[in-house]
């Protein structure tokens, strides 16, 4: 494979890059590609933010009781993190930011259903952004931790109230973002473009925009709701005045379970792009990992219940919930197995952003697999709120969605920006990453077993020396990320021209130049196969 | 799905022949219309290409109820479990609104939602002058369900069930404070609530509707390209929909 | 401070479930581990230049579909039975109200009826100079039901393997027996916030407390004192010994509920004075109005008992005023005597 050396000059071509320059230029643009790249850079900073917090919170664990801050501010310091990275990290996440930059390339279209909806949405993000950390300035900093669960939201006197509006709207940007996808792949596929040849990635994102369609607005009444709770004193949630704190559980996870779909498809659908690139062979079971996808997604919208296996509910419905719960982990095995199948007699290589999905692979299951002991509801009732859920959604997040989302980012970065990064560092970046991430989190499975509930400023020294294992991983992770950002900066300084197909891949995107030209495609492409022709005397 | 194929006049590319006025050719992105059943280019520059894709805004629109829907639907599920709770609770307090504005609003939205159907099938027949009075009158009651929401509401202020003043704690303290039940305070509750966000996108709709007769003015919206007028009096057929289903749950429970 | 220990009924079944579920995930999770490795080492591109087709298989997907499902469905099933088993409320078991509240957990036994017998209060317990535990008596079914005042906890005892949100508004429970000795720690769950303003209960974290598990005749001998007599503490009673060699006196007081009121570990109750260390001291007492002076012995021990409204000490005669009467034998009292002088 070429590598990215020996491009023929040529005189600067217009690109999306420098077809307008100028910070006016980027933040009015409704090309998709730049809104996916604000998205992009926006999401990175936000996580650069919330990564500070949350090397805060270990640095705090280093020793019982007090370290480097106050109680009352351990609790500000893990609701944002909490907030930061869900709302403002992963629910964005791989979907509006490589989303938004691919949807219309792997398709064959010039740019999204409604471009102008596209900016609007990330306008509300940014707003959502703003006033989240905009409510540190008014009042005390909020401390309820990303649930918001009443009565202690509705009760406590910091300032819910403008956070909450601040996640209104993100979820709202997060619709636009949604039903904008949707129509999109509706009504702009390029001719021959049917939806068995869609890249995996696209039924990723056309899935991902039904569940932020059909969940999103739930989360929405809610927090009206609570807001009208804090502000107007009518009752919904506090018992004192009538209301049932289990109905704000059961509303907000109604949202907040679909909600790890909308975090966790997009980057599966990354990692489905990624895995046949660098073994040289279609994927093996498209349709499957086609339907799991939407399987995922079903299954998934009905079992919010077991995030509340202690929370006091009717032992009945303990039941059902759990029972559904197990079935969303069938979809997710059939993903693995595919996946794995499909490296069967490939052709392998071990580019960088194939590492980051092997490693994706391998953290998944074992998110997977914990979240397979704690469906079992008996095994929950011992684990749940300790750290061992700390450490299963952490292995989904991070290490799904946050590998998924670096290994993409090493994907795309030459198509994005025409460069080519030091393979090597940047190798050296993953395996930091890796070490660090499992130093970091597994700790907590540990802990958890051992009782240690999560949110704890304060602990029994029994648990110290798991908290330094993991306080020394949150260091390595740190520096990890530092390099690999570092490593993909210095690209634009030093790093070679990037070909327009550097991994020799097969979707649209790689078929236009690098970076793409303002308008994608010279002329609509017509597909005549499907998206990984690796095989040409093998396809039907 | 079988879709009719026609050539497009510019490129030679196979189109989508979608049953609308405007197509947009996916190989040239040249906009054609539809002129006795044969498809031809559009004027150079006449519009957009992406904001004209009728089908398209069709869809997006209907996703976007369809969250709107769920918005409200939260809300319905959550007043039915309330109401299976205090079942007594909420027929007696039910008795103390008024049924005479409730019956006089729920009127006024629909025939408002029969005169926005009137105004988009008369631009569809070209009868700019007939739309805009269609239109004006939908605005109109729009307008005239917010009045009497005013009155309703303000009526309701003074008789103690909603205490805006001097406290920001108000609502729920003041119900309690008129000796009113647990019950009946959540009923007072979600009917605030509920109607509010109602009589919101009543707000939004009207202004969306009164953008319209700009839109129609300056023919932004005509005979051939009406998908603006048809997506707002989605829109309002929606808010008109969320009242009929309020309607009875507040009103007529009692 | 081992934290692993199982300590209830429970605990034992539900780490089966946690390890059963565990050992086949580790297994699977090897398995599929290799085989990834050993896909990128066999085909790495240095090996196999060019891809192999390799069609798509309707029985392997299947396969790989349905052995999952039915292995999740054992999972489920496994996991539930013994959910369903620790849901079960046992008759006639003993009965503690907790309450949780923002920051402490407060344990009120009741008795059969569920009347209050006595409570449990951090706060009240400080200022005693002790700690607040749930005691609870070995291999006895109990019944927490579990109440909030303010926001949601949830009491977590991991050593039991249980834990259960306490819901401000409605009553929740957990049933269970404790099978060993010791004691063990009582997290909150569920997060509630904190300020750390208040010293020690200010938080969250700070909602820590143990559950003590005892014999049966340790826990008789608390319960019936209520509360104020803990013969786990190798107290001079000789409650430790078992109540075998434990001096007829204590036995009678400790059935005629002395024990509510006085203490015998040195700590002032507001109802009554600490028995320990009596005999022999001077005391100020009210005798008919009057403030006198008098020196503990057989004597005064034999009036104050069978004639409490005659003498009474001057602090408690202002607080609570006398003790109220006890119809006691004539070798009821002597023992007693002889137990009050043995008691340094």
């Amino acid at each position: 494979m070429s590598d990215g050396v020996a491009v023929a000059l040529e005189p600067p071509r217009r690109t999306f890059l420098n077809h307008r320059t100028g910070l006016l230029g980027w933040i009015l643009s409704t090309d998709h590609k730049r809104i996916g790249i604000l998205y992009m850079t926006s999401m990175i900073g936000f996580f650069c933010l919330g990564m500070i917090l949350g090397l805060m919170i270990r640095l705090e664990m280093l020793t019982p009781g007090r370290t480097i801050m106050s109680g009352r501010m351990y609790n500000s310091v893990f609701t944002l993190h909490g907030v930061t990275m869900i709302f403002l990290f992963v629910i964005p996440g791989l979907m509006a930011s490589f989303g938004n930059f691919l949807l219309p390339l792997h398709i064959g279209a010039r740019d999204v259903a409604f471009p102008r909806l596209n900016l609007l949405s990330w306008w509300l993000f940014m707003a959502g952004g703003v006033l989240i950390y905009g409510s540190l300035f008014v009042g005390e900093p909020m401390d309820t931790g990303w649930t918001f669960y009443a009565p202690y939201s509705v009760k406590t006197a910091a300032s819910v109230s403008v956070a909450g509006l601040g996640v209104f709207f993100v979820g709202f940007s997060s619709i636009l973002t949604g039903l904008n996808f949707v129509t999109t792949i509706h009504r702009m596929r390029c001719p021959g473009m049917t939806w068995g040849r869609m890249p995996l990635m696209c039924w990723a994102l056309y899935t991902t925009g039904w569940l932020q369609v059909l969940a999103t607005p739930v989360i929405g009444i809610t927090l009206i709701m609570l807001l009208c709770e804090r502000l107007l004193g009518v009752g919904f949630f506090d018992p004192s005045k009538g209301g049932d704190p289990i109905l704000f559980q059961h509303m907000f996870w109604i949202y907040s379970h679909p909600a790890v779909y909308i975090m966790i498809l997009p980057a599966m659908g990354a990692v489905s792009e990624i895995v046949p690139v660098f073994t040289r062979r279609a994927i093996y079971g498209y349709k499957y990992i086609a339907g799991s996808t939407l399987a995922i997604a079903i299954i998934g919208y009905i079992v919010w219940g077991h995030h509340m296996f202690t929370s006091g509910m009717a032992d009945s419905a303990r039941l059902v919930f759990s029972l559904l719960t197990f079935f969303v982990a069938i979809p997710t095995a059939i993903k693995v197995f595919n996946w794995v199948a499909t490296m069967y007699k490939g052709s392998i290589t071990l580019e960088v952003p194939f590492l980051y999905a092997l490693a994706f692979i391998f953290l998944f299951m074992i998110a997977g697999f914990s979240g397979v002991v704690q469906g079992a509801i008996a095994a929950d009732i011992h684990l749940h709120d300790t750290t061992y859920i700390v450490a299963h959604f952490h292995y989904t997040m991070f290490g799904g969605t946050g590998f998924a989302f670096f290994g993409a980012l090493h994907h795309w970065w030459p198509k994005m920006f025409g460069r080519m990064y030091n393979r090597k560092v940047a190798k050296g970046a993953w395996l930091g990453l890796f070490i660090g991430f499992n130093l970091l989190f597994f700790p907590l499975f540990i802990m958890g077993y051992l009782g240690m509930p999560r949110r704890y400023y304060d602990y029994l020294p029994e648990y110290m020396r798991w908290h330094h294992i993991s306080t020394l991983g949150s260091w390595i992770v740190a520096a990890g990320f530092l390099v690999m950002i570092v490593n993909l900066l210095r690209s634009f300084r030093s790093g070679s021209a990037a070909p327009a197909n550097p991994w020799g891949a097969t979707t649209l995107e790689w078929t236009v130049s690098s970076p793409p030209p303002v308008e994608n495609f010279a002329k609509i492409p017509h597909v005549t196969h499907g998206p990984y022709h690796y095989e040409p005397e093998a396809s039907g | 799905m079988e879709r009719e194929l026609q050539a497009c006049p510019a490129c030679g590319a196979g189109i989508d022949g979608a049953d609308s006025p405007d197509v947009r050719c996916a190989s040239c992105g040249k906009t054609l219309v539809r002129a006795e059943g044969k498809l031809a280019a559009a004027p150079d520059g006449h519009v957009e290409l992406e904001h004209h894709d009728y089908v398209g805004g069709k869809i997006g629109m209907w996703l976007f109820l369809f969250t709107e829907l769920l918005l409200f639907g939260g809300m319905f599920l959550i007043y039915s479990i309330y109401r299976a709770k205090y079942a007594k609770e909420f027929h007696v307090a039910a008795l103390e609104l008024n049924g005479g504005i409730g019956t006089l609003n729920t009127l006024l939205l629909l025939t408002s939602s029969l005169t926005v159907a009137l105004a988009i099938a008369a631009i569809r027949r070209g009868r700019k002058g007939a739309c805009l009075v269609y239109l004006w009158a939908t605005v109109a009651q729009g307008v005239g369900f917010m009045i009497n929401k005013y009155f309703e509401w303000n009526y309701k202020f003074h008789h103690g069930f909603f205490p805006w003043k001097g406290t920001s704690k108000g609502l729920g303290k003041l119900l309690m404070e008129a000796k009113i039940t647990e019950g009946e305070s959540t009923f007072y509750n979600l009917y605030f609530v509920m109607t509010g966000l109602h009589g919101l996108h009543v707000l939004v709709g009207v202004v969306l509707l009164a953008v319209m007769v700009g839109f129609v003015m300056r023919d932004w919206v005509r005979k051939d390209d009406y998908g603006w007028l048809e997506n707002s009096g989605l829109y309002w057929h929606l808010v008109d929909l969320i009242w009929i289903f309020l309607f009875p749950l507040f009103y007529l429970i009692s | 401070m081992n934290l692993a220990f199982g300590a209830s009924n429970y605990a034992d079944r539900i780490d089966a479930v946690f390890w059963g579920i565990t050992a086949v995930s580790v297994v699977l999770l090897i398995g599929i581990t290799a085989a990834m490795v050993w896909f990128v080492w066999r085909y790495h591109r240095s090996r196999r230049p060019r891809p192999e087709h390799v069609p798509d298989s309707m029985g392997l997907e299947l396969a790989w579909t349905i052995i999952p499902t039915i292995l999740v469905m054992g999972m489920f099933w496994f996991g539930w039975k013994v959910f369903a088993d620790l849901r079960k409320k046992t008759p006639g078991a003993m009965v503690v109200n907790v309450t949780g509240s923002q920051w402490q957990w407060r344990y009120m036994y009741v008795d059969e009826k569920g009347q209050r017998r006595f409570e449990v209060a951090p706060d009240e317990e400080e200022k005693k100079g002790e700690t607040a535990e749930l005691v609870l008596p070995l291999n006895k079914p109990v019944q927490l039901n579990l109440a909030s005042t303010d926001v949601l906890h949830s009491f977590y005892v991991p050593a039991f393997r249980l834990k259960e949100d306490t819901v401000p508004g409605r009553e929740t429970y957990l049933a269970f027996t404790p099978t060993m000795l010791g004691v063990f720690p009582v997290f909150c769950a569920e997060y509630c916030g904190g300020t750390g303003t208040r010293g020690k209960l200010d938080g969250h974290w700070s909602m820590l407390s143990a559950v003590r598990v005892v014999t049966e005749e340790e826990f008789r001998i608390y319960y019936e004192s209520n509360g104020a007599v803990r013969p786990w503490r190798g107290q001079k009673t000789a409650a430790l010994e078992g109540a075998a060699a434990m001096p007829r006196g204590w036995e009678t007081m400790s059935r005629q509920g002395c024990f509510r009121c006085h203490t015998d570990n040195g700590v002032e109750t507001k109802d009554g004075p600490t028995l320990k260390g009596i005999y022999g001291r001077e005391r100020r007492v009210v005798r008919a109005g009057i403030v006198a002076t008098v020196r503990v012995d057989e004597e005064y021990l034999r009036r104050a008992i069978e004639h409490p409204e005659v003498e009474t000490s001057e602090v408690y005669f202002r607080k609570v005023g006398p003790m109220p009467r006890v119809e006691l034998s004539e070798s009821d009292v002597t023992d007693i005597i002889r137990y009050l002088r043995e008691l340094k």
